[in-house]
C-alpha cells in the first residue's frame, strides 16, 4: 500500500466497515483539507445531505481501504480518488483473490486483468440521456425514501453522522449511511432489507481525506504495454422505436438506453437503465436469444436478476432491488410493434 | 478428517477438483464453463464433491443449515480448515481456494445453465450422502409487498452467465447518490474476461 502526500491519517484497522462513499460538502472541495471547514452537517436539510454526499463522492480527494461484506463473504479493496478540478480520477485495487484494478478517468474505466494481459475499457455514464448523470433530481429521491438524521458514530477513526433512508414501499431496499460531515464523504453504507437485516455493507477500515494525491497512486500496478485492449461497441437507441415497451416501478426514471454487445461476440442486446436516485436497474432485451427455461432468477446480496422469454427475445433484468421488483419489471416488458 | 470427502465415493482427480473449484469461483472461460455444467449432470462423483463443497460452506455460514444435516459438521469443517496444510483429496486444491469456497459464501446450484436458488426447505431433511442432481431451477419467490423480506443472504446460485449483464449494468448505472466505485467493489471477484 502506498500512502503519502496525504493529510489526516485515520486508522481503524479492524473490522468490516467498508464502502468508501464520499460525499463532499455542498460545495466542491477539490484538494482542500476537509478538516479546515466548519461542521456544516448539523443544519443540512435532507436534500442537502444527499447533495453533499453526491458532490463529495466526485470532488473530495481521499485514499483508504474499503471492506466489502455480504453474508459471510468479506473482501478488501484499496481506493485512491482524486478530483483534478474537472473530472474524477480513481484507482480501485482488489486486495483479495485474483489481482485486478479498475482505473477511472472521468467517465472511462479501464478494467485491468493481468492474468489475461487484457484491458477492458468501459464507458460509464457518458452516454446518459435523461437525466444527465449527476443531475438526478435528488428531491425526487425523498418522494420514495424517508431520510432520518441519526446519531454520531465513528467509522475508520472519524466521527460520522448516521443517516437512514427507509423506503416508502416494498419496491426498494433501505440504506443506512455514515457520512463524515465536514467533507460529506460517505465512509460506510449498509443496504437494509425489509426486516432490518443488513444485506450488504461497504465501509472504510482506514481513510485519509483531503490533501494532495501522488499521481503515481493512480497509475496501474503493471505495465500494460502489449496487452490486448477490448472495447465493446455500443450506441444510443430508443427501445420504443424498436417496438418494446417497459413499465418501470414508480420513482424509477430512465437514465439511458443503448444497443450494445454484452460479450466478445457480435450478438447485440438492448439495454435500458432506470434509477430512483439510490437503486438502479437495467433491462436487457436480446432478440433471437433463447432462455432454456421459461423463467430464471437469482439474488446475491442486494443484486437481483430475473430472466424470461418474451416472444423470440430473452429479457433479463438486473439491479440492486428486491427480487420481486426485478421480476415485476421483467414481466412488464412487451413487444408492441415494429416502427 | 479429509476436508473434501464425506462418502465412500471415489475421489475425483486432482485436476477435476481444481477445475470444479475454479468453476465455483466463476473463473472458467465460458466454453469450459459449459463443459463443467455437462459433467456435473453426468458425473455422480464430481456432483457429490460439488454438493460437499456447498454443504460444508453452508455449515460454516449457518448453524441453522448445519443443524439440518449433521450437528458435528461445522466443527469438522472448521477443524479441517485449521489444520495446515488443508488436506484435499491428494493435495490438489489449495488451502486458500478451499477456504474461499467454504467461507466466501459462494454456493452454486447448476442445472442446464440456468440460475437456481437453493432454498432452506430443500436442504432440510436431506442427508449429506445422496448425490442428487443440483437444485432444480426455480424463480425466486422474493418479497411481496408487505411481506417479510426474502432472506438477504439466501443460498443463492452464482451464474457466470449473468456476469456479463451485471458488468453492463454497473457500466451505465452510475448515477445519483451512490459512488460509482461501489459497483466495481461489489463485483471485484468477477471472473477475468
Amino acid at each position: 500500500m502506498r500512502q503519502h502526500g496525504l493529510e489526516r491519517p485515520h486508522w481503524l484497522g479492524a473490522l468490516l466497515l467498508g464502502t468508501a462513499f464520499c460525499f463532499g460538502g455542498p460545495a466542491a472541495r477539490g484538494d482542500e483539507t476537509a478538516g479546515a471547514a466548519p461542521r456544516p452537517g448539523v443544519a443540512r436539510s435532507p436534500v442537502q445531505w444527499l447533495q453533499a454526499i453526491r458532490a463529495a463522492a466526485q470532488r473530495t480527494n481521499y485514499t483508504g481501504t474499503i471492506v466489502y461484506q455480504r453474508g459471510d463473504e468479506v473482501r478488501s479493496s484499496r481506493i485512491v480518488h482524486f478530483f483534478d478540478g474537472t473530472a474524477a480520477r480513481e484507482r480501485v485495487q482488489t486486495l483479495d483473490g485474483r489481482p485486478r484494478e479498475f482505473i477511472r478517468q472521468g467517465d472511462e474505466v479501464q478494467c485491468l486483468y493481468p492474468k489475461l494481459h487484457r484491458v477492458v475499457i468501459e464507458q460509464t455514464g457518458g452516454r446518459a440521456t435523461f437525466p444527465a448523470l449527476g443531475q438526478f433530481d435528488l428531491g425526487r429521491v425523498l418522494e420514495h425514501y424517508v431520510l432520518t438524521v441519526g446519531d454520531v458514530e465513528r467509522v475508520a477513526g472519524l466521527e460520522c453522522r448516521v443517516l437512514q433512508l427507509m423506503p416508502r414501499d416494498a419496491l426498494r431496499y433501505g440504506y443506512k449511511l455514515w457520512v463524515e460531515p465536514d467533507s460529506g464523504l460517505l465512509l460506510k453504507t449498509q443496504v437494509v432489507g425489509g426486516d432490518d437485516s443488513v444485506i450488504e455493507q461497504i465501509a472504510f477500515s482506514d481513510v485519509r481525506v483531503g490533501g494532495s494525491i501522488d499521481p503515481a497512486q493512480l497509475r496501474p500496478s503493471w505495465s500494460t504495454a502489449g496487452w490486448e485492449v477490448v472495447r465493446h461497441a455500443s450506441h444510443q437507441t430508443e427501445l420504443s422505436r424498436q417496438g418494446w415497451s417497459i413499465t418501470a416501478p414508480e420513482g424509477f426514471q430512465m437514465l439511458t438506453q443503448v444497443e450494445r454487445n454484452l460479450r466478445n461476440d457480435s450478438h447485440a442486446a438492448l439495454q435500458a437503465v432506470y434509477s430512483d436516485g439510490l437503486a438502479t436497474v437495467s433491462v436487457f432485451i436480446e432478440p433471437g436469444a433463447v432462455l432454456a427455461e421459461p423463467e430464471a432468477a437469482q439474488h446475491r446480496g442486494p443484486s437481483s436478476a430475473f430472466m424470461r422469454q418474451v416472444g423470440d427475445a430473452r429479457v433479463t433484468v438486473v439491479g440492486e432491488v428486491p427480487p420481486t421488483t426485478a421480476r415485476s419489471i421483467a414481466e412488464s416488458v412487451r413487444f408492441v410493434a415494429s416502427h | 478428517m479429509n476436508a473434501t470427502r464425506r462418502t465412500d465415493r471415489p475421489i475425483p482427480a486432482d485436476a477435476d477438483l481444481e477445475q470444479l473449484s475454479a468453476w465455483l469461483d466463476g473463473e472458467l472461460e465460458p466454453d469450459v464453463d459449459a463443459v463443467m455444467l455437462d459433467r456435473l449432470k453426468t458425473d455422480p462423483d464430481l456432483r457429490a464433491q460439488f454438493e460437499w463443497f456447498n454443504l460444508a460452506g453452508d455449515a460454516l455460514r449457518s448453524h441453522e443449515v448445519a443443524a439440518c444435516h449433521r450437528p458435528q459438521l461445522v466443527e469438522q469443517v472448521r477443524r479441517a480448515l485449521d489444520s495446515e496444510p488443508v488436506r484435499v483429496a491428494p493435495g490438489a486444491l489449495s488451502a486458500s481456494r478451499l477456504r474461499r469456497h467454504l467461507v466466501a459464501g459462494i454456493t452454486v446450484a447448476a442445472a442446464a445453465g440456468v440460475l437456481a436458488v437453493v432454498a432452506l426447505p430443500q436442504l432440510r431433511g436431506t442427508d449429506l450422502a445422496p448425490a442428487t442432481p443440483a437444485a432444480a431451477p426455480m424463480a425466486v419467490a422474493g418479497r411481496l409487498p408487505g411481506a417479510p423480506a426474502a432472506a438477504p443472504n439466501a443460498l443463492a446460485a452464482r451464474s457466470p452467465q449473468l456476469d456479463a449483464y451485471f458488468r453492463a449494468h454497473r457500466e451505465l448505472a452510475t448515477n445519483g447518490v451512490m459512488p460509482s466505485a461501489a459497483a466495481y467493489i461489489r463485483m471485484s471477484t468477477e471472473p477475468d474476461r
